[in-house]
């Protein structure tokens, strides 16, 4: 039963407004959670407050039973690809091998052991064949994965995701979502922020439907049904557009 | 070639070449970190506002080293602070925070030293004077590039997470805040530390131009750091020995060497330089053919066509080709 990411009664604002509004939920380990909700929903502030980048009003975050701080290497965060300086002097290597930083400290030295989990994490995110290659020189895909493999190499157990699937190719699509369920087959515990509604069941085991506050979590089977998503779209501005729009046709 | 040993028989001549080795390589080395952190524009800022900070140590200290030392390292923290803490409690960003203290600072600076009754030599600080560096300069700039490399040296791993994702390496742990600030700490001392050998604002050259050049020059961040620190140190005594053979003034030449070499990569490098990319074929002929010509070559009738047309290139002139080897 410790196998769990569990947010408890969590609300974060911004200049007063709430961003998320007591939500509370649990999450297992061993699954890729996608993350739901119209835009301002509180998706990115939810991976943020349990990446410990934004500071709790209230609540609080365990993962395996204990308090998740800031410095915890066992929450991997991914940021967005339109954030990253990827003219940055870095090869995947290199930013894979950042990922043993924390672990070694400042003097620490590469042992065989960090040569062999940085080789393991390029192989298990298929990219050992682009390790010499600079990060600008990778396709949107590859420089998810690339990510992807530096928090492996943290041996991190949550990984977060932004929107991680703008702007990629169906390939590339299909792609990193191989690479997500591989995680979650590990294990490893995967929350995504998404907002193509068609590809949600191909993706995720499970989803967390937000609208400020949650709407509802559980199996993507079970609660990602045409009216939950109408219930969460419908009380924002724009949810009209979006209940029609995306709000058939992904059920089966 | 008689004038190197002439000048290097001076004592005054081989403390420059000593301040500039050490100043040089201080700046160069912390070059790569400000290219990568984009804190030309702040480094620029800072420079201005230590203007007040010269004055006003001026005033109450007197003309001593120290005073003015400390004087331009109090003027250059508070304007740091000052703009992280009027980005940070207000929606202003902080290029603008800092642009509008640093200006302020500097329009004071003039005041002070306009209306104050002590005369400082204003060229002096614009420019530097390496040939006069006393032995309290040379101390100051042997513990500022000590503390400065061995703080990056230390530092460098959280430094990079920091340089390259700030919000990956908070949720690592690492203090993202304290660490930006300690760099622009290490900025304000490295600056002070190259007052006396090219003045405030040619500091600033030397803060910027050895990161550029080999920012241009390598996809490695050791290369660039570490190069930065070695070009930063090789171009200042070149630019010691040019203004000495050349009887002008040194720091306006340090800093023309080291653009001349910024220029240089601009147009040359290998890999980034325009010149080399112009120079080069519009796109990579073999591989595409490699890629997609045998598959398409003979449905396609303009790629056939090029094919042709290569083949008859060749056997006109067989033995210049060497751009393309065989297809």
């Amino acid at each position: 039963m410790a196998h769990l990411l569990e947010l408890e009664d969590l609300t974060v604002s911004y200049n007063r407004v709430p961003a998320l509004h007591h939500v509370s939920l649990q999450l297992r380990c061993g699954s890729c959670v996608g993350l739901l909700g119209p835009n301002g929903a509180g998706k990115t502030t939810l991976i943020k407050a349990i990446a410990g980048l934004v500071p709790l009003e209230t609540g609080r975050i365990r993962l395996h039973g204990h308090e998740v701080r800031a410095s915890a290497r066992t929450v991997a965060y991914l940021p967005q690809r339109g954030g990253v300086d990827w003219d940055f002097p870095l090869t995947v290597r290199g930013l894979v091998e950042m990922g043993r930083y924390p672990a070694l400290g400042l003097f620490g030295r590469f042992t065989e052991e960090d040569h062999r989990i940085v080789d393991d994490a390029l192989r298990v995110m298929r990219l050992s064949d682009y390790a010499d290659r600079h990060i600008n020189a990778l396709s949107g895909g590859q420089q998810q994965r690339a990510f992807l493999a530096r928090s492996w190499a943290q041996q991190a157990h949550v990984y977060l995701l932004d929107e991680p699937f703008n702007g990629l190719d169906k390939t590339a699509q299909k792609d990193l979502t191989d690479a997500l369920h591989r995680l979650a087959a590990d294990h490893k515990l995967v929350i995504v922020s998404h907002h193509h509604l068609e590809t949600v069941p191909d993706i995720f085991d499970h989803v967390v439907m937000l609208n400020g506050e949650l709407v509802v979590a559980g199996k993507t089977s079970e609660v990602f049904t045409p009216e939950r998503v109408a219930e969460t779209f419908s009380i924002e501005v724009f949810s009209g557009v979006h209940a029609h729009g995306h709000g058939h046709g992904h059920h089966h | 070639m008689t004038w190197l040993p002439d000048a290097l028989q001076y004592e005054f001549f081989q403390r420059a070449l000593l301040g500039c080795l050490l100043v040089g390589f201080t700046n160069g080395f912390l070059s790569a970190y400000i290219i990568l952190r984009r804190l030309a524009l702040l480094a620029d800022a800072l420079s201005h506002s230590l203007l007040p900070g010269l004055a006003a140590g001026a005033i109450f200290f007197g003309l001593a080293p120290a005073g003015l030392f400390v004087g331009a390292l109090v003027a250059g923290v508070l304007v740091c602070l000052g703009g992280v803490l009027i980005s940070r409690s207000s929606r202003l960003k902080d290029e603008a925070a800092i642009g509008a203290l640093y200006t302020m600072a500097f329009a004071l600076g003039i005041l002070l030293l306009r209306y104050s009754s002590v005369r400082v030599d204003l060229e002096h600080f614009l420019f530097g004077n390496i040939l006069g560096l006393s032995d309290f300069d040379l101390w100051m700039n042997y513990a500022i590039s000590l503390l400065i490399v061995g703080l990056l040296v230390v530092l460098h791993r959280p430094l990079l997470l920091t340089l390259f994702e700030p919000s990956v390496a908070q949720s690592q742990g690492v203090p993202v805040n304290a660490l930006q600030l300690l760099l622009m700490a290490m900025i304000v001392l490295a600056m002070i530390s190259s007052l006396q050998a090219v003045g405030v604002v040619l500091s600033l050259g030397l803060l910027i131009l050895p990161g550029a050049t080999l920012y241009l020059l390598s996809d490695d961040f050791g290369v660039i750091a570490w190069g930065g620190g070695i070009l930063g140190a090789a171009g200042s005594c070149a630019g010691l020995f040019l203004s000495h053979w050349l009887d002008v003034s040194s720091g306006p030449v340090i800093v023309m060497v080291l653009g001349a070499c910024f220029i240089a990569s601009y147009l040359f490098s290998p890999k980034y330089g325009i010149v080399t990319r112009l120079l080069r074929p519009p796109h990579l002929h073999e591989q595409s053919y490699e890629r997609w010509g045998t598959k398409n070559q003979r449905d396609h009738p303009r790629i056939a066509a090029s094919v042709a047309a290569d083949a008859k290139n060749k056997a006109d002139a067989p033995a210049s080709e060497n751009a393309r080897p065989s297809a």
